[in-house]
Order: structure tokens, then sequence, then C-alpha cells
């Protein structure tokens, strides 16, 4: 029982990552809250679950699917949430501009895959990546797999951001982006990038979502949220915060269902975000950003 | 013409509908210490950011070696010009080195840093150290580091030493005259404190975004006028 529930805990809170990700590399880096990156990584599963219905090669379907998020991504970035961010001079006031655009995005986001796809539901039936057994506890290969996704999200970019000189550029730009300029940072180009991986991995979560659950026309709004709420939980842009959120509600989440009932979950979700809006508005694990 | 490494020919800046500069005039010949004095709000910073490609140029032109980098990007720019900021020069939560090294054109994380470290040894000390917990002093001698380390042969400096007790503005003003003596830098720095025009060979004095007065730092420094006016200093 107790496996059980660690088991159940770490492949949710490796998909919670996963989704928190995009919102927290976006608001770490640039300072945007891009609250369309949920139905960004939910167009491209779509897109994925459309290629696979036709019978495509599955390696064809997840770079499809894969590319047009990341494609639907930036634009976004470059046409929605940039203008606006810069409309009033950037700041808080910028912020909540991009706040506005992207939740009317949110909204329209379902109509617009409605009526491309002419579905609702979305069955993602990849190859099965077999079922494995660890200490006595059956797991699925994309369990696994959302796990060990989320772990080298976690790695990698810890290892960029302190020991390249990208990287450190990076963290120069989420601190000053105007010195950055003055010293031949190409800042536009950080958020492009930016942008695309965080579409990136807000497709992987979505297609591992979709494995492990399923997928329907509100999913990328629910991902948002969750994105959202791990992300202001664990500090807004802090990726360590919001991979140790991620854990609590995986942990939190199984341990709910499998001891009082499912229904719960929610509910015990949303207490813990409250207590720690109380005792730490500024998340378990703030970031330091100066402009 | 080809005299001057920098040069601004009728320069005409306007931010929103504000025309904030107007046909400015100003040259810097290579090796040249350059001041430019003004109350605040004359321009200074805008005239700089201009030269960074920052804002757009209405009118007139900005030359180095005499070729045109009117319309040019920031990045472009900036391995030509290397500028420091009035406020926020450094990366507050990157260490000493982190900030050298990303401002420099090498990827070598050492390159370059042994000379800057020979002329603000007080750096080396705090190599691993994040720019937040360096004093004022530090960290501006920090900025000058990052500026130099963009190995570019023109420096623009807004106010840096801005906000520093007498006696760091002092420290600070000589070791950017020792840093353009020795790397035969052209320099310009805007100033608010009369000690700039010891250090200057010469003096632009910017006021409502024109340039009112200019010439020989040596032959202004006894103008009555500019130092009760401009230089806010006690007869």
């Amino acid at each position: 029982m107790v496996y059980d529930i660690m088991i159940t805990a770490l492949s949710l809170a490796g998909i919670y990552f996963l989704i928190s990700f995009g919102v927290t590399l976006l608001y770490g880096v640039g300072g945007f809250p891009n609250l369309a990156i949920g139905p960004i990584g939910l167009t491209g599963a779509y897109v994925t679950c459309s290629a696979l219905r036709a019978n495509l090669n599955v390696g064809v379907c997840l770079f499809l699917g894969l590319g047009t998020a990341v494609l639907v991504g930036v634009l976004i970035q470059k046409f929605v949430v940039e203008p606006l961010f810069n409309s009033l001079g950037g700041g808080d006031r910028g912020r909540i501009f991009v706040i506005y655009g992207t939740f009317g995005l949110c909204l329209l986001f379902p109509a617009i895959l409605q009526n491309v796809f002419k579905t609702t539901m979305m069955n993602v039936r990849l190859p099965s990546l077999g079922i494995y057994k660890i200490l006595h506890t059956s797991i699925t290969g994309y369990q696994l797999l959302s796990i060990g996704i989320a772990l080298a999200l976690f790695v990698v970019p810890h290892f960029i951001f302190t020991r390249t000189k990208g990287g450190t550029k990076v963290r120069g730009v989420t601190q000053n982006a105007f010195l950055s300029r003055l010293i031949g940072v190409n800042v536009l180009r950080i958020y492009t990038v930016t942008a695309g991986i965080a579409a990136a991995t807000a497709y992987i979560g979505a297609i591992l979502w979709g494995e492990i659950f399923s997928l329907e026309l509100g999913s990328g709004t629910m991902f948002t949220l969750y994105g959202f709420m791990i992300s202001v939980m664990g500090g807004l842009g802090s990726i360590y915060g919001a991979l140790l959120v991620s854990i609590i509600l995986g942990l939190s989440t199984s341990a709910t269902s499998f001891l009082i009932g499912g229904v719960f979950e929610h509910i015990i979700t949303t207490l813990i975000l409250i207590l720690v809006l109380i005792f730490a508005p500024r998340g378990l694990i703030p970031t330091k950003r100066e402009v | 013409m080809g005299n001057f490494l920098l040069e601004m020919q009728d320069l005409t800046v306007m931010r929103g509908d504000v025309l904030v500069l107007r046909d400015i005039d100003l040259n810097i010949k290579r090796g040249e210490a350059v001041a430019l004095i003004g109350p605040n709000g004359a321009g200074k910073t805008t005239l700089f950011e201009t030269v960074m490609g920052i804002h757009k140029v209405v009118k007139g032109d900005i030359r180095i070696e005499g070729s045109s980098i009117r319309g040019m990007g920031t990045e472009r720019i900036s391995r030509r010009i290397s500028m420091i900021p009035q406020e926020f020069a450094t990366f507050p939560f990157l260490t000493v080195l982190e900030n050298l090294w990303i401002s420099k054109n090498s990827s070598r994380r050492k390159a370059m840093t042994d000379e800057i470290f020979q002329i603000f040894p007080a750096l080396q000390e705090k190599i691993n150290q994040e720019a937040s917990t360096l004093s004022g002093g530090q960290r501006q001698m920090l900025a000058l580091g990052m500026g130099l380390a963009r190995k570019c042969d023109i420096l623009l400096l807004d106010e840096p030493t801005l906000g520093l007790s007498p006696l760091m503005t002092q420290r600070i003003l000589n070791s950017i005259k020792e840093i353009s003596d020795r790397f035969k830098l052209s320099v310009l720095i805007s100033e608010q404190t009369p000690l700039v025009l010891n250090i200057s060979d010469r003096v632009y004095v910017l006021e409502g975004g024109q340039i009112r007065i200019q010439g020989a730092s040596q032959e202004l420094k006894k103008d009555e006028r500019i130092r009760k006016v401009y230089l806010g200093m006690a007869v």
C-alpha cells in the first residue's frame, strides 16, 4: 500500500512538474505569465492523436505534434505576449495585460480545437512501453518515462544555468534585461527559444497525461491551472520550487485517493495552496529577480 | 573627419512626443577622455542610450571611424562600444566572476580577468561572491571591469560615481583615468561632480537637450559660471 502510494505519487509528481515547467520557465526568464501554455501543449497533443488515428508512423506523429506546439507557442509569444507586455512599457502593468490576453486565448482554444479536430475527447494511443514491477508494485512504462523526463528537466537546466555561458547569460536576462542588451545579449532571441522550450515541455506533459489518463477540450485550461498553481506555490519562476511542490502534490493526491477517495483530491490540493499562500506568500523557494 | 573615433552630427532624438536631444554635435578622438556634464534631465542618459541603438534617431547621424551606425541594433553596436549604465550596472545575483564572464566576448571563463583584477584588486578577493553583496564602490569597480572585459575601444560611462562617497568618487575617477590611458580607450563620461574636469581632456555641457558650452577641461575649470551653475560648486 505504501509502495503503491509512493509510486503513484512519483509518477504524478513527474507529470505535474512537466506541466508546470513551461509556466515556470517563461515566468522565470521573461516575467511573462502565459496562461495559454496548457492549450498550446494540448494542441500539439491533438495533432499527434489525429496523426496516430491516420495510422502514421509513431515517430512522425510525435514530431508533428511537437512541431505544432512549438510553432504555436513561439507565434503566441511573438504576436500576443511580447506586444501586450511592451504596450505600456513592461513591468507589472505589462504582466497584467499578458494575463488578460492569454486568458482570452485560453477560452478561445477549446472552440478552435473542436472546430479543427471535430471531436471533444482524444485518446493518446501510443505503443505500450510495457509494465514493470518495482517493490511489488506495477508501474507502466509511461509512468516511468514521466518520472525520467521530469528528472532530466530538472538536472539538465540546472547544469545549463550554472555551468554554461549561455545559461549564465539567461540568468543575467532574468535579473536585468536592459543590462543584458547592453553587453550584447540578444534578449528577444532568448525569449523566443524559451517560449519554444516551454511549449515543447507542455506538449510532452499533455501527451503523457493523455497516455496515463485522457485528454479533452478542457484539459489545456486544466494544465494551465495546475501549472500556475504549482509555479505560484513553488515561487513564480523557481524550477527548484516547482519540483518540490510537484512532489508534495503528487504525494498528497496519491495518498488522498488511496486513503480517503479521489473526490477529496482537489479539496486537499486547494487547502495546500491556501496554506502556502498564507505562510509563504512568495512561494516555498522564491526566486531572486530585480527588474 | 577620419580623425574621430566616435562622432555625432546634428543628432536629434524624440522619446514619445518629447524632443529630448536637439542637433547634438559631439566628437571623441582615439584615446581621449571626454566629460559630458549637465543637470538631471538634460538628456545625458538618452544620449548614451541613443548611441547604443536603444532609441530611434529622428535626424542626424552617429559614426564610428567614419561609418554610420544609425539604425544598427544594440547587439552589433555593443561589439564596438561598451556602455555602463547609471544604475543596475551589474547582475546582482551572479558572482563577480560570472558577471565578468558573460560580459566578455571570449567564452573562456578566466581569460582577461587578470588585467581587470590588477586594476581592481578588491574584486579578486570577492571573486565568488554575488554582486549584490558588494559595497557600492566595489559594485562600480565590477561594472567598470565588465565594461573593460568587452574589449571595445569606446567606453560610455553614465554617472559612474553616483551615490558614492567623496573618497570613493575620487578613486573611481582615478581608475577611469588609469584605464583610459593604459588601454588607449576613448571614454565619454557623464558626471555631476566637478572632479571629472581633472581626469578629462575636453568637456561638453548639455542642458535642455542641447550642447550649450564645449571646450578643454583645463580652461572650463577656471570658468566661474560653469563652476557655479553646472557643477554646483560653492565659490
